[in-house]
């Protein structure tokens, strides 16, 4: 072949070209760290850069946010949970006091003041809030779990019950004339998760086979007392609003107890104290306040049948989720207040007996030895006497029931800190694990896109050694000609 | 008896051949850097010797010089155009390629759709820990614009990059104009020297120069015929020059030459849904298409249609199965799978051409309408302002036809997979929000998130779409007893509109993010289910049933396209490199032929100097002779 000086010149620029091309890329491979630099000079790695930088993305989330703010979440509830076992145990520790068989009133009245002081304080803590958000309540962070101030809202309220959650109450009929009058009996009770219910609006208990009973309204303060109502109209329901409580007739305590009946009490409640628990949070229920009879809309339902556990659940890896909320049914219950409402009842009503004994004695000494009226005081005082004894004992066994029930709480309150607990632990290997997986997905995307510096510093410098040479083989040949040598 | 005086005349052609052959020399010197240049060679040939009746018969009669050649093989000019073509349609296709690749880019520099996806679904984790909180919403809101401002740039670079390959076409247009004007001229130039018998060297280099520029705009094929005079059986020496290009058709004959039009198509004649507007058609200037989807065009020209226009081939087309004469209608039957899903038409919405058979209509809208047995149909309503076609019965059963097959992944390839991925995201994902008994923060019924913008700033909101199942739509709203003056079908939302509900971009309170009105704020159940619309293929159903964006998850979508980008422009590259090497070995076999070698001159340089020399001494040698002859013998 004829070879001319245009060849070798194109011949000598395209090498020259070709190993400055070398050169280039070399050097933005050092400059930029990476492999490529545009997607079509390695589809593959470019792809592979996509998805793993995906995954890197995704798994970061999971673990610098999600597990994070999960990790948090459980954190403040497991401290008010905690706080509400030392309220319990504190709780306890009064009915310990109480069972006492030398409790003076002195006594009770530190007793009744510190329970009322607990009762006031106990679901306080069910209000704690993550970022503003209520965390016991269920999806419905953005409720309290209790009231914050005392307040109207007219709720119809839908509450269950059965023979287990039945209790029977000691009556001490008083009868302060006549000893032999003074008897005890004790009454089926149904307590009702609130007290000062509208009276107005009564309530229909409906009971399985037996269908809708209305019973009858009887205010505590009325005479003859509740109570005694029940205990003389065997077949009736009594309904007490200003206690929440409904207190069975015998015979239809009896179906209900040998018949293994459930049934559900509907009973409306209007004006709510602050400290109340707000109903939404455990029962079927209706806000209907703005209720419009004539259009029929307006009230709010909330139908916690539906939904008995909200959830609130986190992503915490490709589909693994963990929940991270406790509900406050599982440890905040209206129990624990109602139990010290019945006791400091109970301790009033000890507290208004003795006074009464106590006048009555203080009016027997009094009186000269022969006066008349001594026979007269002295049964009364025997008669008054029993009632006390009765009613003394009844607390007796009053604060007695409360430690086995505050045990209950206490037990109710560590199985809810063993669930937190549990889903630390979880959370806790899954961060670690995440940790791992964030790590691998890191070093698989610097090792499929990063370059090995030293390698391509090598790979430079010879590519700049070859391009030395390059121009110098071409310096030397496109110098010379023929020409020069005429 | 030859002339005394006839050595000196045999010096003297000596001489001037010598000088003749210096001349050319120099010539060649002169010209060794000339773009287009074949080196030129003086042809010397012995002239008739004279009888001269002498016993030793003939006497030599000195030298002529009867040409001045161009060293030029053809065959190699054939070949270098064969590449030159391929090599410039894989350099522009290279060319745009890299603003695709930028495009789509998605790493530490450019933060593209994965970045952008991601930064939703991330926002989209937040709100399912706290789908209470109007912040978290408006989060959320915030970073799903993003997502339609990314695809909103995209569709709109698309488009741009629609525009300038369109204004390329023209430009090449004109060039290939210019040099066909060009080659006419030199045609009729060299015929006119070459008519007298001699070599039009410079103008014939000048010439195959120009065909050099022409091949890297579009195939080129040149076919050059003596014109013989065949009364008189005799070489006219002048030439038939041919020049046919895009697979055949004539550019050049010889001192004629015909130039191409660009027309742009009107609004009514759109082919693609989101074409941009005035693209450009080709005509001959004397009334003839252009045929601009041959496979034979070659070149640059190739390169830009097949970008501006490359379908993938997906097409539309189908059969004629009913005419209605009445109301001027056409019912086209299809049967491909890519024209029976409607997220993945491409029809024009503002009316475009369809072909029935031979004839071309025009149509103003049309009507689509899929059967539970997965029979599809179009109904072309047409229109009679444009086109010269009336439509009759013998349409029957006529291949219908809209746009062309264009084998490759070009601008209207993407623009489609961007719908195609928008309508289908969008549509799963309001369906998704507006399940049964979803609500908002304020009770209220659930909004779709994702909306289209039209013309006039209104937006689409699909409210029929989930009534009607989706499987009967129109281009146009034809339902008016409809309050509502807007369209239902998602074919009408695409990458360029693609937008956020204006009432929850003004509230983000009104993105529903749970079902069960008093179920609590914290309840997230609708927003797990869109999270699983990220990674999770099934939660992306077509209409027509089929699973995934292109079998793919939605965060897979990037990859999808990029992998298409990436691999186009690397083919484009290797082809690149590859004929640019293949024109290098070609250009330096043409210049083994014809280049100027410095050595060589040289050589020829002394060659002809020494002969120059030679012949000026037997000059000086007859001059003395003579001397000796004429003044100092026998006086």
């Amino acid at each position: 072949m004829r070879i001319t000086n245009r060849i070798i010149q194109n011949n000598s620029l395209t090498n020259i070209n070709n190993n400055k091309i070398l050169q280039d890329n070399l050097s933005t491979q050092i400059a930029t760290e990476k492999k490529i630099s545009r997607p079509s000079e390695d589809p593959i790695i470019a792809l592979r850069s996509l998805r793993l930088r995906t995954s890197v993305n995704q798994t970061d989330q999971f673990r610098t946010k999600n597990a994070e703010d999960a990790e948090s979440w459980l954190e403040v509830t497991e401290d008010a949970i905690n706080t509400l076992t030392d309220i319990v145990t504190d709780v306890r520790k009064q009915y310990v006091k109480g069972t006492s068989d030398t409790l003076k009133a002195s006594d009770r009245q530190i007793i009744l003041e510190n329970l009322q002081s607990l009762a006031a304080e106990v679901y306080n803590t069910g209000n704690v809030d993550f970022a503003g958000r209520s965390l016991f309540t269920g999806y419905r962070t953005d409720t309290t779990l209790t009231y914050q101030k005392n307040e109207n809202q007219q709720f119809k309220i839908w509450e269950d019950g059965s023979i287990d959650t039945m209790d029977k109450v000691d009556y001490t009929h008083r009868d302060d004339t006549v000893e032999q009058n003074v008897y005890r009996e004790s009454v089926s009770r149904f307590r009702l998760s609130y007290k000062n219910l509208d009276a107005a609006k009564g309530t229909v208990v409906k009971i399985e086979g037996m269908g809708d009973v209305t019973p009858t309204v009887i205010s505590s303060s009325a005479n003859p007392d509740p109570f005694q109502t029940a205990i003389d109209n065997p077949d009736d329901i009594i309904y007490v609003p200003e206690t929440g409580e409904l207190l069975f007739g015998k015979n239809i305590a009896e179906s209900i107890e040998t018949g293994k009946r459930s049934f559900t009490v509907t009973y409306e409640k209007n004006e709510w104290t602050k400290g109340d628990l707000r109903p939404q949070h455990y029962f079927k229920c209706e806000d209907v306040t703005n209720y419009d009879p004539i259009a029929g809309t307006g009230s709010i339902e909330y139908n916690f049948t539906s939904s008995p556990e909200a959830e609130i659940c986190y992503n915490i890896g490709v589909n693994q989720t963990l929940r991270i909320n406790t509900n406050a049914s599982e440890c905040f219950t209206h129990n624990i207040t109602r139990d010290i409402d019945d006791i400091v009842r109970a301790i009033k009503e000890v507290d208004s007996i003795e006074i009464k004994l106590k006048e009555l004695t203080d009016e027997f000494k009094e009186l000269p030895e022969n006066d008349p009226r001594r026979d007269a005081l002295q049964t009364q005082i025997d008669a008054v006497n029993k009632s006390y004894t009765y009613m003394q004992d009844t607390l007796s066994t009053m604060f007695g029931k409360g430690i086995t029930k505050a045990d209950g709480y206490l037990a109710k309150n560590s199985l809810a800190l063993t669930n937190c607990g549990t889903r630390s632990k979880r959370l806790e290997l899954i961060q670690n694990r995440l940790d791992t997986q964030l790590s691998t997905l890191k070093e698989l995307k610097s090792e499929n896109e990063d370059v090995d510096m030293a390698e391509t510093a090598v790979k430079l410098s010879s590519a700049n050694y070859a391009y030395d040479a390059a121009l110098m083989a071409t310096g030397k040949i496109m110098k010379e000609s023929l020409l020069n040598y005429l | 008896m030859p002339s005394q005086f006839f050595g000196l005349n045999i010096s003297y052609t000596g001489l001037t051949a010598s000088n003749a052959g210096l001349n050319t020399v120099s010539n060649n010197i002169a010209n060794a850097e000339t773009e287009g240049y074949s080196r030129q060679s003086a042809v010397q040939e012995a002239n008739l010797a004279l009888r001269t009746f002498t016993t030793y018969g003939c006497a030599g009669a000195g030298v002529d010089t009867i040409a001045i050649e161009r060293l030029h093989d053809d065959f190699y000019d054939g070949k270098f155009w064969d590449n030159n073509e391929k090599l410039g349609e894989e350099n522009i296709k290279a060319y745009y390629m890299k603003s695709l690749e930028n495009y789509f880019a998605d790493d530490d520099k450019t933060s593209g759709f994965n970045t952008t996806f991601n930064l939703m679904f991330n926002a989209l984790e937040e709100l399912s820990k706290d789908s209470g909180n109007s912040a978290t919403k408006s989060q959320f809101v915030n970073y799903a614009k993003s997502l339609c401002d990314y695809f909103n740039t995209l569709s709109n670079q698309l488009t741009e990059l629609q525009k300038d390959i369109n204004m390329e076409i023209k430009d090449t247009v004109s060039e290939i104009n210019s040099i066909a004007e060009q080659i006419a001229t030199l045609n009729k130039q060299i015929n006119v020297i070459e008519l007298t018998g001699s070599h039009a060297n410079e103008l014939r280099d000048k010439r195959a120069l120009l065909i050099d520029n022409l091949s890297q705009y579009v195939s080129v094929e040149v076919k050059e015929t003596p014109i013989i005079d065949t009364v008189n059986n005799y070489d006219t020496g002048a030439n038939r020059y041919m020049v046919k290009i895009a697979g055949g058709q004539v550019l050049v004959d010889t001192n004629e030459y015909n130039t191409i039009e660009c027309v742009q198509r009107e609004v009514y004649e759109t082919v693609n849904q989101s074409d941009a507007v005035g693209l450009y058609d080709l005509k001959w200037d004397n009334g003839a298409n252009f045929n601009l989807y041959s496979t034979m065009t070659g070149g640059k020209l190739q390169g830009l249609i097949e970008l501006r226009d490359g379908n993938n081939t997906e097409f539309f087309n189908g059969k004629v199965s009913k005419v209605d004469l009445a109301k001027n209608e056409v019912e086209v039957t299809v049967k491909y799978d890519y024209l029976k899903d409607l997220d993945k038409c491409t029809l024009s919405s503002t009316g475009g051409k369809i072909s029935l058979g031979t004839e071309v209509f025009y149509y103003s809208s049309w009507q689509y309408k899929l059967d539970d047995d997965g029979n599809c149909t179009y109904t072309f309503a047409l229109d009679k302002t444009y086109g010269e076609c009336t439509l009759s019965n013998s349409r029957l059963d006529q291949e219908a036809k809209v746009g062309k097959l264009v084998d490759y992944q070009g601008i209207p390839y993407y623009q489609e997979q961007l719908n195609e991925f928008v309508r289908l995201f969008a549509k799963c994902f309001n369906k998704i929000l507006t399940q049964p008994g979803a609500v908002d923060s304020n009770g209220d019924p659930a909004q779709i998130l994702f909306v289209g913008n039209d013309a006039l700033g209104n937006q689409y909101d699909f409210d029929d779409y989930y009534a009607n199942g989706s499987k009967q739509c129109s281009s146009v709203d034809l339902d008016t007893t409809d309050d509502d003056p807007y369209y239902d079908s998602y074919y009408l939302l695409t990458a360029g509109n693609f937008a956020i509900n204006n009432n929850i971009s003004l509230d983000p309170t009104k993105l529903a993010t749970r079902t069960g009105l008093s179920d609590g704020s914290s309840k997230a159940d609708i927003v797990f289910e869109l999270l699983e619309l990220k990674n999770d293929a099934e939660k992306l159903v077509s209409d027509t049933g089929t699973v995934g964006f292109r079998g793919g998850s939605s965060s897979e979508f990037l990859q999808s396209l990029l992998s298409d980008v990436a691999l186009n422009a690397q083919r484009a590259n290797s082809g690149k490199s590859y004929y640019k090497t293949m024109s290098n070995t070609i250009d330096n076999q043409r210049l083994s032929v014809s280049g100027v070698d410095s050595d060589e001159e040289a050589i020829s340089l002394v060659r002809y100097q020494n002969s120059y020399n030679l012949a000026s001494k037997m000059i000086q040698t007859f001059t003395e002779i003579y001397d000796r002859l004429i003044l100092q013998t026998g006086v």
